[in-house]
């Protein structure tokens, strides 16, 4: 039920670091993030394209003023609330990969103290949540009046208002926001924040001093699931209107990528899910000038995943740098 | 080879080891599982490898295998060598000098209290291992306040299984625990702690602490609920590094912060702040199981004090160790358990390593 | 209606095949210790492989043999981020969905210029062997025979690798390593190597089940021709708790119920509930073998001590 997730979080570092390990620190957090832009440069350029320029319009297409701040923001809500929610099982100890779709069936089996492997059961989940929904909508909820798999439009009162027309930039942003700022409270100044960081960084030890595996483990999964849920509702409520099959591109896969760029620190996973944010909002819009598609955000999401996890210091090139350091 | 003794497995691991040919062989502690008898077995048999030519290091904590067995020691301090000298022309007095860094003398212990109610009642008590077997067979013994009893026995004889169903991560299979008369049956980890128990674990880094922590996360924890350091959920931290500050001070751990990790710590530095953070409130029933493996011999002096002052304070110890010498000195009374067992319950004034040697394989 | 569970089955027996072979990787690489939530990547490469190397030669053998290649390799360098570079094999492998689907979803548009299906010209797909004799039997011969030489390969794979795994050296050191990567390296075991080998393994298998899905099942590339299959292979594997026989037996029941999906669709039966199916058995599956352990732990030592106690006679 729990395992070592080998999920490097903040305030987790694993030996007193020598110098040279200390300098490489920013290169460790900052790595994923730089490594990627790299290999999309070379996706880019291998291609044909001009990979500077590319990168320039996508920064201008999200950084360069207000209407693509505000679309920057409002991508980066979604991935800001998932990563906040696979922050939360991370930091418990528990390897949740299904916030799209785990809450129910995982809480109970974590709640009954069976040792299930989770990340295989929140995996499986996730589809079971996706077809479900996606039969809900397509058998009950469809709307009469279009062929696409959708809910009707939700009553306009329902419907979040913006705080900056034309843009959808809702106070669902703000909301992302004090969200964050409450699992920075949580972990830090409360006694069930604490008591769920000692089951994730020692499971042993937080069981002999008397805190409630299974508690701890249900709770985890109900806050994380919890946010998950309120990612998806703000989603319907301040962007799409309605319920859409499959309408999720990812959102919580990006949310783990968020989490582990972010090593679990607030301020890392607000800056991460901007940065991805950017990217899709940039993304969406570069597509329109130019005949790159969206998918180069994937390339760059899923290096950064798979880098984010590597330890860079093990890395041959790397170590030999380091002893002459 | 499951059914071989210990003893037996680790000739055959030997024996594999020379079917390969090495001519150099390396033992890590070899003895801890070990009962007196059989380690001299080992040491016979390592002295004529030696003798044929092969050499052999051995590492250990334990002065008596040093001089029973070594030509040459090699002190090691902190991950440094810190001198190589032969052992003839040594005595245990100088080398445990050179294992601390100076002269070192042991304090005076406090001397048996006197006993005072039941704090704990076993009766018939069977509790299985991870795989479903059976390791602790029918336990039935008592303990009473202001007493250390010992459990003597090879490791893995039950004795982890006891300790776990007597805190309650373990449920039993059979039988009674009553604490103060009451049964305990049932009830979680933290509400035997509420009512008392402590519990010292053989598994510093891997239960004891929490190495990735801050040292005061890791002395925080008996205290959560303590108002004076966490107000309707929410944690006053300065109150908590003020805790910190003074519980690491009562109990000597040297050179740390309340901010740091607990990584940073030494071996016998961390189990100090374990013993503190367990004894801080003289318990009910102290659990200490293994206290001082792998702790400094001035870590090992200053936690043999702590137990006989609890005991004085009135506490009722359960102590279980692999040292023969530490459990007849310390302990009051003597449990003997062999395969599950509990095979003698005896005065520690009447035992001898030997006779606990010969118990401890149910050769008596 | 014993037609209409005939037909199914007949079409089970292809769509079983990726799903059956890539579970058969799926599981050598877990017994070696390693999770591999890539297959569905692999898949894709080995799919694609297929497709562009069958077309520029005219042989979909070479194709296969490419595919299997290309498997191999995103295995092998999968394996080291994880054995030599310390990386989280679930999150490393949820990275590599990422980056391939990615990948291909860039590649098509930009460098093949299309959008959606590849259908390069001169491809050509595996032919179907028609087994003589018994593709006559009425009911059995469209289930046993017809398909394509991947298929058949995928069936023989169940008792190779069940001997590979069980009466090979390498096999037993595999699973050595698996159970007890400590111990084992104590002992002498490669075990970094063998774990990259059994991801290699593991590669190579489900980049032939992508290539069966290109070359076999249809014959073109499109990003999204796995389906998720890949992971409908990881729910096989852990239905079968990493044993061969079991495994296939989920493979083909998943494979079962894909092939009447399509059926179900058009009589009514939501298709969405039956493609659950395979994910929902594996969580029901996982937690019903976890309920029963923890009960069977219990029983075992209540009746130890209940023996024990009769023994003792007072």
């Amino acid at each position: 039920m729990i395992a070592e997730t080998g999920i490097p979080v903040a305030g987790q570092e694993t030996i007193a670091p020598p110098r040279a390990l200390r300098l490489l620190r920013p290169v460790q957090l900052a790595g994923p993030f730089l490594i990627a832009l790299l290999v999309g440069a070379v996706v880019l350029f291998a291609s044909g394209r001009d990979a500077i320029g590319t990168y320039w319009l996508l920064a201008q297409q999200s950084l360069g003023g207000t209407s693509q701040i505000a679309n920057t923001l409002v991508a980066a809500t979604p991935v800001l609330l998932t990563g906040l929610a696979t922050a939360v099982a991370f930091r418990s100890g528990i390897f949740n990969v299904g916030v799209e779709g785990s809450l129910y069936v995982g809480a109970f089996a974590a709640a009954w103290g069976w040792r299930v492997d989770e990340v295989v059961t929140t995996l499986m989940l996730n589809y079971v949540a996706i077809l479900l929904t996606s039969w809900l909508v397509n058998y009950y909820f469809l709307a009469p009046d279009i062929a696409n798999s959708m809910s009707p439009l939700i009553a306009k009162q329902a419907r979040l208002s913006s705080l900056l027309p034309p843009s959808q930039l809702t106070i669902a942003f703000v909301a992302a926001l004090l969200v964050t700022l409450l699992y920075a409270y949580f972990f830090d100044r409360t006694r069930l924040g604490y008591e769920l960081r000692m089951v994730g960084l020692n499971p042993r030890f937080a069981r002999a001093v008397g805190i409630d595996l299974a508690g701890a483990v249900l709770i985890a999964f109900v806050i994380s699931g919890i946010l998950g849920g309120v990612a998806g509702g703000f989603q319907i409520l301040g962007v799409n209107y309605r319920f859409i099959d499959h309408f999720s591109p990812g959102y919580g896969f990006t949310g783990i990528a968020v989490a582990l760029l972010g090593r679990g620190h607030p301020v890392g996973i607000v800056l991460a899910a901007l940065f991805f944010g950017a990217l899709s909002s940039g993304g969406a819009m570069i597509q329109l000038f130019s005949d790159i598609p969206l998918d180069l955000i994937n390339i760059l999401q899923g290096t950064v995943m798979i880098f984010a996890v590597i330890e860079l210091s093990r890395l041959p090139f790397v170590k030999r740098w380091l002893r002459h350091a | 080879m499951a059914h071989l003794s210990v003893g037996a497995r680790q000739r055959l691991e030997i024996m594999r080891l020379l079917y390969r040919k090495a001519d150099v062989l390396i033992f890590d502690e070899p003895t801890s599982v070990l009962t007196p008898q059989e380690a001299d077995d080992l040491f016979r048999v390592l002295r004529r490898l030696a003798g044929q030519g092969r050499t052999i290091i051995f590492i250990t904590h334990k002065l008596r295998e040093v001089f029973a067995l070594a030509e040459h020691v090699t002190v090691m301090r902190r991950g440094r060598i810190i001198t190589t000298v032969p052992t003839k022309g040594s005595d245990p007095q100088a080398l445990a000098s050179l294992i601390v860094g100076e002269q070192f003398e042991r304090p005076q212990l406090q001397e048996a209290a006197e006993r005072g109610d039941a704090v704990i009642d076993v009766e018939g008590l069977s509790v299985c291992d991870d795989l479903g077997s059976l390791s602790l067979r029918e336990a039935t013994f008592t303990v009473h306040a202001g007493e250390i009893v010992g459990v003597a026995g090879i490791e893995g004889s039950g004795q982890r299984e006891l300790v776990e169903a007597l805190l309650g991560l373990r449920h039993p299979v059979a039988g009674n625990i009553r604490l103060h008369g009451r049964p305990v049956a049932g009830t979680s980890v933290w509400n035997r702690r509420k009512r008392g128990i402590a519990f010292i674990s053989e598994d510093r880094d891997g239960e004891g602490a929490c190495l990735p922590a801050t040292l005061a996360e890791n002395v925080f924890p008996l205290a959560r609920y303590d108002p004076e350091l966490a107000r309707g959920g929410r944690l006053r931290i300065s109150a908590i590094a003020a805790f910190a500050r003074s519980v690491l001070a009562r109990f000597n751990v040297r050179g740390a912060a309340p901010n740091s990790p607990a990584r940073s710590l030494s071996g016998g530095n961390l189990q100090r702040l374990v013993v503190g953070r367990e004894i801080r409130k003289t318990p009910r029933l102290l659990l200490a199981s293994h206290p001082t493996r792998g702790v400094d011999v001035r870590g090992i002096a200053f936690i043999h004090e702590q137990l006989t002052q609890a005991r004085a304070a009135g506490a009722a110890t359960l102590l279980i160790s692999e040292e023969l010498s530490e459990l007849i000195e310390l302990s009051d009374r003597l449990l003997v358990i062999f395969e599950g067992r509990i095979v003698a319950d005896l005065p520690a004034a009447q035992a001898t390593p030997e006779r606990l040697g010969l118990l401890m394989t149910g050769a008596a | 209606m014993p037609d209409a569970i005939l037909s199914v089955l007949a079409a089970a027996a292809p769509s079983t095949t990726s799903i059956l072979l890539a579970s058969m990787g799926g599981l050598i690489n877990r017994q070696g210790g390693i999770v591999n939530i890539g297959l569905e990547p692999m898949m894709l490469v080995g799919a694609f492989a297929a497709v562009i190397v069958s077309a520029q030669t005219g042989n979909p053998f070479l194709g296969l043999l490419a595919a299997i290649a290309s498997g191999a390799l995103l295995g092998l360098l999968f394996s080291w981020s994880i054995t030599r570079l310390g990386a989280n094999e679930i999150v490393a492998g949820l990275g590599l969905n990422l980056l391939v689907l990615g990948f291909f979803g860039y590649l098509l548009p930009t460098v093949f210029r299309i959008e959606g299906t590849l259908l390069p010209p001169g491809l050509v797909g595996l032919p179907k062997l028609q087994i003589p004799l018994i593709d006559q039997i009425p009911g059995l011969g469209p289930i046993v025979s017809g398909h394509d030489v991947v298929t058949y390969l995928s069936w023989l794979s169940v008792p190779l690798v069940s001997l590979f795994l069980y009466r090979t050296p390498l096999g037993i050191q595999l699973r050595a390593t698996g159970a007890n990567e400590e111990a084992a390296r104590a002992a002498g075991v490669p075990t970094l190597r063998l774990r990259d080998f059994s991801t290699v393994l593991a590669g190579a298998f489900a980049g032939l089940a992508g290539a069966q899905l290109s070359l076999g099942v249809v014959t073109l590339f499109n990003k999204t021709m796995t389906g998720g299959r890949g992971f409908i292979a990881l729910a096989a594997f852990y239905f079968g708790d990493a044993r061969p026989g079991l495994t296939a037996l989920g493979a083909v029941i998943f494979g079962v119920f894909e092939a009447a999906g399509f059926r179900l669709g058009s009589s009514g039966i939501p298709s969405q509930l039956v493609q659950m199916l395979p994910y929902l058995v594996v969580v029901i599956s996982l937690t019903l073998v976890a309920v029963r352990r923890e009960r069977r732990l219990r029983e075992r030592g209540r009746a130890a001590a209940a023996s024990m106690r009769t023994a003792v006679v007072r």
